[in-house]
């Protein structure tokens, strides 16, 4: 993407710096990486002012001309409102909104800033949409105190409680993301029983597919079909094409367990229902 | 393996001594091979030599001409400065496949 025109042509509204980080002793600049973005991985594309600090980084998903011009536009609206913001109370607003939606803000050095802000209904609004969000960089137990005594929008609140519990959900699942040295079988089990508690991701901003990749596993084993076809809808809808090797295997599995139910159901050999 | 409780330590690092093809000077029940100084640094410039291959191997790829990059920081904060124009930075690495 970065030798097509489209890159060349939005080359020319930035100023594109290169730096490769090489580990050669002594190379001068070498640590640059580790000095302007000490927490970043590789790669890193960002946009940064000409003091050199970062006003954004780009998200992975965000890597295209598209998602460039989009950061850009952001990046432009970020330097405008911080040199507007001392003196005009409403760029000063504007500007707390945009720093918690670049992830620039945390939960409660948000609140602090808007009680001295005057926020009208509409950006109170954009606010709290944008304040419940920083909750999911948040542990639970600490997002969970962050709400206490907070009054928020019934629209905020919704969404603050979605979050809260994909956090529980996250953390539930956590054994299924550790490794397991001896090569046992990872615990599907844990989906299934957040599953029939009711308990299912929002799906906000990314669908959770290790939720329901298990979920479905553990459906298949236990036969549970309605379950299974519950998962198989979800990741159906999520991987479409993308993963179509993946989905044909879940149709198989599917198959298998509407086979078996229908044996069940009063077919040869099932066991029929005494009433 | 009767040798085990007698001598710990000892069999995991001879062995390691000669798998690593027996560079090592001599290793003592229970430590740490070392390399002596002169295999030490050679083994350093032999890692320096392979980063510097590798970095002038990255710098060939073909988007590095497109784009006119700017490679120096302060050159690129002047000119932000001059053109008013935010920096668009990419950061990446050579010393990693």
């Amino acid at each position: 993407m970065l030798s097509e025109k489209s890159f060349t042509d939005f080359s020319r509204r930035v100023v594109p710096f290169l730096h490769v980080t090489t580990k050669i002793p002594g190379r001068k600049g070498d640590d640059l990486f580790r000095r302007l973005n000490p927490f970043g991985g590789f790669p890193t594309l960002a946009f940064m002012d000409e003091e050199a600090r970062i006003l954004l980084r780009l998200h992975p998903t965000k890597r295209s001309i598209e998602g460039f011009r989009e950061g850009l536009a952001l990046a432009t609206r970020f330097v405008r409102l911080r040199g507007l913001a001392a003196s005009d109370p409403g760029s000063a607003e504007e500007f707390l909104i945009l720093r918690l939606e670049l992830q620039r803000l945390g939960f409660e050095e948000a609140v602090a800033e808007a009680k001295k802000l005057r926020l009208g209904p509409e950006r109170r609004s954009r606010f709290e949409a944008a304040l419940v969000e920083t909750l999911r960089r948040m542990e639970v137990g600490k997002a969970r105190r962050a709400l206490e005594g907070m009054k928020l929008s019934p629209e905020a609140a919704a969404r603050a409680r979605e979050i809260l519990q994909d956090l529980e959900i996250r953390n539930e699942l956590a054994p299924l993301r550790r490794m397991r040295p001896g090569g046992g079988e990872p615990p599907y089990e844990l989906a299934y029983a957040l599953f029939k508690k009711g308990k299912v991701p929002s799906g906000k901003p990314h669908f959770d597919s290790l939720y329901w990749t298990s979920l479905s596993r553990a459906a298949f084993r236990k036969g549970d079909l309605e379950t299974f076809e519950a998962a198989f809808e979800h990741l159906r809808r999520a991987f479409r094409s993308d993963r179509s090797g993946f989905l044909e295997g879940l149709e198989t599995q599917l198959e298998i367990l509407r086979k078996k139910r229908g044996k069940t159901d009063g077919g040869a050999g099932g066991e029929r229902n005494p009433e | 393996m009767r040798l085990l409780p007698i001598l710990p330590g000892f069999l995991p690092t001879a062995l390691g001594a000669v798998l690593s093809g027996g560079a090592t000077a001599s290793v003592q029940a229970g430590q740490t091979p070392r390399l002596d100084p002169a295999q030490s640094s050679s083994k350093e410039a032999d890692r320096v030599r392979e980063y510097r291959r590798r970095y002038e191997e990255y710098m060939k790829k073909s988007y590095i001409e497109h784009a006119g990059w700017v490679f120096d920081l302060e050159e690129a904060r002047t000119r932000a400065r001059r053109e008013k124009k935010l920096i668009f930075v990419y950061f990446t690495r050579s010393y990693a496949p």
